[in-house]
């Protein structure tokens, strides 16, 4: 039970900062679950990782299957639900401040100063995943060729994602 | 699903075509979110001062390796100075 509220009250605390999204917390919960609590270990979450990536959902399925291997199907609720309702209060009020703010240089100002920061917080986080799950310079590779492959062309992930799987299961990035 | 997943993950993963398999998806996971990132980064160059924010939460993040709090307490306010400028010359 102990480690229940645990999970509840530091996943929650790490969903006040996601700001980025989700995304952005990766790296965090990585560093809480790996390395601090020893939830988990390193191998592991990039497997769950990869897992999220795979199956259909919201981005914080990674965090959900983190709660189920620490408590099972109720860790896998609790872990859910402690991501989420911070970032929906949070969402709740900050749109009601905004909606009432009447200057709309203001509320441009706050779009523009939130964006640059979600955009900072994303590319330091696929950073942070990139050293932390690529252990082989073939993996590196495939990482780049589909962030370039995502610039020059609207592919769908799920096909990235098919070939991602199609390379590994046969061996080629390791 | 995802639960479903992990559980046949927990009963395979002993096969190593799974684990390279779940290897492959990590990475394009993670090229995906850097692709997200870089197609994001692509309007804040109609103001490139914006991208000094994106810079500095770089570094704050990546080089000094603080933790996200603090990256988002250090870099909010100046986020905002810039944000400011920003709404005045768009």
């Amino acid at each position: 039970m102990t480690l229940l509220i645990s999970l509840f009250i530091k996943l929650s605390l790490l969903s006040f900062v996601a700001f980025g999204g989700i995304i952005a917390v990766l790296p965090s919960l990585f560093d809480l679950a790996v390395n601090q609590e020893h939830w988990i270990d390193a191998a592991t979450f990039a497997d769950y990782f990869a897992i999220a990536q795979a199956a259909p959902g919201p981005n914080f399925m990674t965090i959900t299957l983190v709660g189920w291997q620490v408590y099972g199907v109720v860790g896998a609720i609790v872990a859910s639900i402690a991501v989420c309702w911070p970032s929906c209060v949070m969402v709740f009020y900050l749109e009601r401040y905004i909606t009432s703010i009447k200057d709309p240089e203001k509320k441009q100002i706050i779009q523009y100063a939130a964006a640059a920061l979600a955009i900072g917080l994303v590319l330091t986080s696929s950073w942070k995943l990139s050293v932390g799950f690529n252990n082989h310079w073939s993996e590196i590779v495939l990482t780049i060729t589909v962030l370039v492959i995502t610039q020059l062309s609207k592919i769908h992930p799920l096909y990235l994602i098919a070939l991602g799987a199609l390379l590994g299961g046969m061996g080629l990035l390791s | 699903m995802v639960i479903l997943l992990a559980m046949l993950y927990q009963h395979f993963s002993y096969l190593e075509y799974i684990r390279g398999a779940l290897k492959g998806i990590a990475a394009v996971g993670v090229g995906l979110i850097a692709g997200t990132g870089f197609k994001m980064l692509k309007d804040e160059f109609c103001y490139p001062p914006m991208l000094l924010v994106v810079g500095l939460t770089l570094l704050a993040g990546i080089y000094f390796d603080l933790a996200l709090g603090w990256v988002v307490l250090i870099v909010a306010p100046v986020a905002f100075i810039f944000a400011r400028r920003k709404a005045r010359r768009l």
